[in-house]
């Protein structure tokens, strides 16, 4: 549980800072209010809750973005449902926006529909043909699902990509 | 109104705290803020002065810009494939833009006259060399924003917009007795003005802001021949010196990696525009470019968690690219009333922005979108000459 305290609020705090200057920041301020709360409460229904109640407020952040925080939020906490309808809701209108196929791909992970998931990290690949993560992802799905060679394989092109990476700026 | 509205342009670099999400954010807070007391304002007194206005080409053609933003934000909402969740997406955008227009036609109806920008111009140029001296000799004051990546931002989202915020100002000064007159006197206060923009130039290492300083000068001045070559040996020494101002970060200081982004940037941009010709929606650039951007730019910047392409990086592509081909000939439409427009200090400065921002963001950030807006307040619309 305290893990789960921690990485919840580790999360929040890279999404929110505490701020209140103007009506504009109206949102950020109910999200501190919202970060205080998990310190004194762990309860996940209440968490959920005040979220929603948020989504009535104008954000200081484009709505897509905070949309997507809280989608990634919603995967973190397990929350398969909720994160699948609204990770599929935002990957119909903004395909390929940061890191969402990916995400989609953990989540059906999580919920071990391994042919999902592999769809999805194929998606990502598409989007992103340069981010190594897309293939260790693709590597761990088909190592779930028995096939080691072709796992082999995605880690070793995600291990390339990796280096290219590390190196390609000094060029 | 005016007297606030020069305060808060000379208090811009200093209406930042770190706390804050968005860097611009306390300034559009204090710019809804102000718009909606000016109305208020103007709603009381002025009322007089709203039916003595009679609006221009100019007004009617922002006017125009203005709605086809409206239309381009209801049609991603109902007629678009794949409407996003709810109506609040784009709205931020269609918000500051609409509020933009409105403090446009406040000015209007106020009609600074050319000492308010000359104040104006010399506030906010002693404000940017103030920042500046904090960012260099206070870094952990909280109102002050750090370096990005050695270069000064001036507390401004990029080093670029302060450095183009600044050749802006540098031309609203350097023109505001010449009128166009290439002869007339330059007085001490013109030449502290040069000498403080240049250092900011060195220091904020844009590369376009100093092509944008060069152009001012080049077109703008006697010694047109002397500021050629003058320029071009301050760009090269300036690129041999400061293009190693972060290890991390050389690649993109380097001119040929910078104008290949670009350029990359401009061809998904351009890929679609020609994909999309209702347009992707108002505000949706930074959420719906991914499906056309170029293989080319992921060699670049393969993580997308650390970078997103969020900006065209050209005004006039991200708007065309959000409300349509039908923005072509709106934008063509202003550009020519502007060309026609006489020749003033606001004309230097809006014509210097909008040269740097074809290869910039800043129009496109809330900074530079609402000087652009004063400025054109400011043009001189004499347009007897059109005729």
């Amino acid at each position: 549980m305290r893990k789960f305290h921690e990485s919840c609020r580790d999360f929040l705090s890279t999404v929110l800072r505490p701020d209140r200057t103007g009506f504009h920041y109206e949102h950020q301020w109910q999200l501190h209010k919202l970060l205080q709360e998990l310190d004194q409460s762990l309860k996940i229904d209440t968490l959920l809750k005040r979220w929603s109640q948020l989504d009535s407020i104008p954000s200081p952040l484009a709505r897509a973005h905070q949309d997507y925080y809280y989608f990634r939020f919603l995967v973190e906490l397990d929350e398969s449902e909720k994160a699948m309808k609204l990770g599929l809701m935002l990957q119909r209108s903004f395909p390929g926006y940061y890191d969402l196929e990916q995400w989609l791909s953990v989540l059906e992970l999580q919920n071990r529909n391994f042919k999902g998931s592999l769809y999805w990290v194929e998606k990502a690949i598409d989007y992103h043909p340069l981010d190594e993560s897309n293939y260790f992802q693709k590597s761990l799905i088909l190592k779930r699902m028995g096939l080691d060679k072709e796992a082999r394989k995605a880690q070793e092109e995600g291990l390339m990509i990796g280096k290219r990476n590390l190196t390609f700026r000094n060029h | 109104m005016l007297k606030l509205w020069l305060l808060y342009f000379i208090a811009f670099p200093f209406l930042y705290h770190e706390t804050l999400y968005e860097v611009y954010g306390l300034r559009v807070a204090l710019f809804y803020g102000l718009v909606a007391v000016h109305c208020l304002n103007l709603s009381f007194t002025g009322l007089s002065k709203i039916q003595k206005l009679k609006p221009d080409l100019l007004d009617m053609a922002l006017g125009l810009w203005v709605s086809l933003r409206f239309v381009s934000y209801l049609a991603l909402h109902t007629v678009l494939d794949n409407p996003p969740p709810g109506w609040l997406y784009g709205l931020d955008t269609l918000m500051l833009e609409s509020a933009a227009y409105l403090f446009y036609l406040c000015l209007r109806l106020e009609t600074p006259n050319s000492e308010f920008f000359k104040k104006l111009g010399f506030g906010m140029i002693i404000s940017h060399l103030a920042v500046v001296c904090l960012q260099w000799g206070w870094s952990d004051f909280s109102w002050v924003r750090e370096l990005s990546d050695g270069r000064y931002n001036g507390s401004y989202f990029h080093p670029n917009v302060f450095a183009i915020l600044t050749v802006a100002i540098f031309a609203l000064i350097w023109f505001d007795s010449a009128r166009g007159c290439k002869k007339a006197q330059r007085t001490d206060y013109h030449w502290y003005a040069l000498i403080l923009t240049l250092i900011v130039l060195w220091l904020s290492a844009s590369k376009n802001a100093i092509l944008g300083m060069g152009v001012l000068l080049f077109f703008r001045s006697k010694f047109r021949w002397f500021i050629l070559i003058a320029g071009a040996l301050f760009f090269f020494l300036f690129l041999q010196l400061r293009s190693n101002v972060s290890p991390e970060e050389t690649f993109r200081n380097k001119l040929s990696h910078s104008v290949s982004i670009r350029l990359t940037i401009f061809q998904s941009t351009l890929f679609a525009i020609s994909q999309n010709p209702a347009g992707l929606g108002t505000g949706q650039y930074a959420t719906r470019i991914h499906s056309y951007v170029k293989e080319n730019l992921h060699s670049y910047f393969p993580h997308p968690k650390q970078h997103s392409l969020n900006k065209a990086h050209n005004f006039a592509l991200e708007w065309i690219c959000e409300s349509g081909w039908l923005m072509i000939p709106v934008l063509l439409l202003i550009t020519w009333i502007l060309y026609y427009c006489p020749f003033n200090h606001c004309k230097a400065a809006l014509s210097i922005t909008a040269l740097c921002s074809l290869g910039s963001v800043h129009l496109n950030y809330p900074e530079g979108f609402l000087l652009f807006s004063l400025l054109l307040a400011g043009m001189n619309r004499d347009f007897e000459e059109i005729s």
